[in-house]
């Protein structure tokens, strides 16, 4: 723990961050059985904030890894205004194109409603290998692993493209050592 | 020697010689004592955060769905306010016909305007179409890409092979999931090949709208594009005996849905005006009047009134208009000329 966080007095480092782990996880998992069960992303998303909230505050070293994590945090805030006000956007027809290279990534465009979660799996996959705190990295799976439920939800046919892009992503990083 | 000295000298004694072990054992059970003590204070507290995390995250979600119920019933109107008007245009002496299946609402919405459809046997989708078109994959493309945007439908990949060859759309919608692939392959019906795989979800409720656009933008390319509306009208009656009816029944039983599916938006224009025209009706367009002219039966009496009509006959003149409204046929309003 550094200096800073062993000065600073807030519940958040009076409690050992395990146990707040653990807190979010459980969160999140509650979370994702009420998703899943009453097919609403509403839950997952909501209940994954607790997590990239603690992920945003937690993640310290680097510079991209401090921008994702709070790019994660605000595109997960934007992706439930989106689904509460049910709005589309075609980010295919904005930009003109079919797909967008995103952190070594080639994301598919189309409504803004998927792109969003898929762009939340895709920056928690990115903190998973760039971060170096094992509690971090524990959050960015939490992060990920509900960004996949989302998108499953919202739509189950692009589920699997979404899953083949993830596992291929993972794969390449392997081969390249990450 | 002092009582209270005794247990500090005791104690300095202590630290003096190596302590015994029984003693070293209460020193680390009084710490593991405080340590435990501790953690077992934030415990509870650490369980009455999350019960009032979950509380408030729950009612947060509580008030997101209420929300967007709200916001989603204003776009289900849509449709609703869409079958009004259709069902609306529709007079009170026209008969009563079975409203559009899901099905159908489909598969009109999905038909490449010009386009041969090609019966195809399928078990697995709901609706599958396969049509085939002279204009190019890119038009074809960019017709399907303003359904998609006038209806707001939500996508998944969509894509164009690079040189135009072969495009393909992925489409979910909460009551209707559409791949369509477009491909060049010429055949006798068209250069261009579309084909709509469609599966029906939630039964039959249908929450999407089904918007088409109005007309086909060709995109400049170097295959035969599809011929403006001013030559349409020459090629479909190039091709029709002069002393045909469309519908030469239109005048002697009522006229259902399946006497409609399958003809041109011109030859829909033309069935529902030959039942004027077998009576001398001047027509104001000039398509129809060329067309009519080249009729023989057809007969131009300047003395024409509508009371010449029968009931039946203005039924059926109706029942086409309100379907011609139905597929939006981009001839309903539109005078091509004379060729």
């Amino acid at each position: 723990m550094s200096v800073a966080h062993s000065k600073n007095k807030n519940i958040l480092t009076s409690v050992p961050p395990f146990k707040l782990c653990l807190l979010v996880t459980i969160v999140a998992l509650i979370g994702a059985v009420l998703a899943l069960v009453t097919k609403e992303p509403l839950w997952i998303l909501f209940f994954l904030l607790p997590a990239a909230i603690y992920e945003a505050i937690r993640t310290q070293e680097g510079a991209s890894t401090k921008f994702s994590a709070i790019l994660l945090l605000v595109i997960l805030i934007l992706e439930i205004i989106l689904i509460i006000f049910n709005i589309t956007f075609d980010l295919a027809a904005f930009f003109g194109v079919t797909e967008k290279y995103i952190y070594g990534y080639n994301l598919p465009l189309g409504d803004i409603k998927i792109f969003g979660p898929l762009l939340l799996a895709t920056l928690s996959t990115l903190l998973i290998f760039r971060t170096r705190g094992r509690y971090t990295r524990w959050l960015s799976v939490i992060i990920a692993v509900g960004s996949l439920i989302t998108i499953f939800l919202i739509n189950p046919q692009f589920f699997q493209e979404a899953l083949k892009l993830i596992i291929n992503g993972l794969f390449e990083r392997f081969a390249s050592g990450y | 020697m002092s009582e209270s000295t005794t247990p500090k000298s005791e104690s300095n004694t202590k630290l003096e010689e190596e302590p015994l072990p029984h003693q070293s054992q209460e020193i680390e059970d009084s710490e593991h004592k405080k340590h435990s003590q501790s953690s077992a204070g934030q415990f509870p507290s650490l369980i009455w955060i999350g019960i009032g995390v979950l509380a408030f995250l729950t009612i947060a979600v509580l008030v997101g769905l209420q929300l967007q119920k709200y916001f989603n019933h204003d776009s289900s109107s849509k449709f609703s306010i869409q079958q009004d008007s259709i069902s609306n245009s529709k007079p009170t002496t026209t008969p009563t016909t079975q409203p559009l299946s899901k099905e159908d609402v489909l598969r009109q919405a999905f038909s490449y305007p010009e386009s041969t459809d090609v019966p195809d046997a399928n078990e697995v989708f709901c609706v599958r179409l396969v049509m085939y078109t002279n204009d190019s994959v890119t038009t074809v493309y960019r017709y399907y890409e303003e359904l998609i945007d006038l209806n707001g439908w939500y996508t998944g990949p969509v894509g164009m092979q690079t040189g135009d060859e072969s495009a393909f759309f992925h489409i979910y919608q909460d009551d209707f999931n559409a791949d369509l692939y477009l491909t060049t392959e010429a055949s006798e019906h068209g250069n261009t090949k579309i084909e709509v795989d469609i599966s029906c979800k939630n039964e039959d409720a249908i929450t999407s709208t089904f918007n088409r656009p109005t007309t086909v933008t060709n995109v400049g390319d170097t295959t035969q594009p599809t011929p403006p509306p001013d030559h349409l009208s020459t090629e479909i009656t190039a091709d029709l005996p002069q002393s045909e009816y469309i519908l030469p029944f239109s005048n002697s039983r009522k006229i259902t849905k399946e006497d409609l599916v399958g003809l041109s938006p011109w030859e829909l224009k033309v069935a529902r005006n030959e039942i004027y025209a077998r009576h001398g009706r001047p027509f104001v367009h000039q398509d129809l009047t060329c067309y009519f002219a080249k009729q023989d039966w057809y007969t131009l009496d300047n003395n024409y009134t509508e009371d010449r009509l029968s009931s039946l006959e203005t039924t059926n003149a109706v029942f086409i208009l309100d379907y011609e409204k139905e597929i939006n046929s981009p001839l309903l309003n539109e005078d091509s000329g004379c060729s």
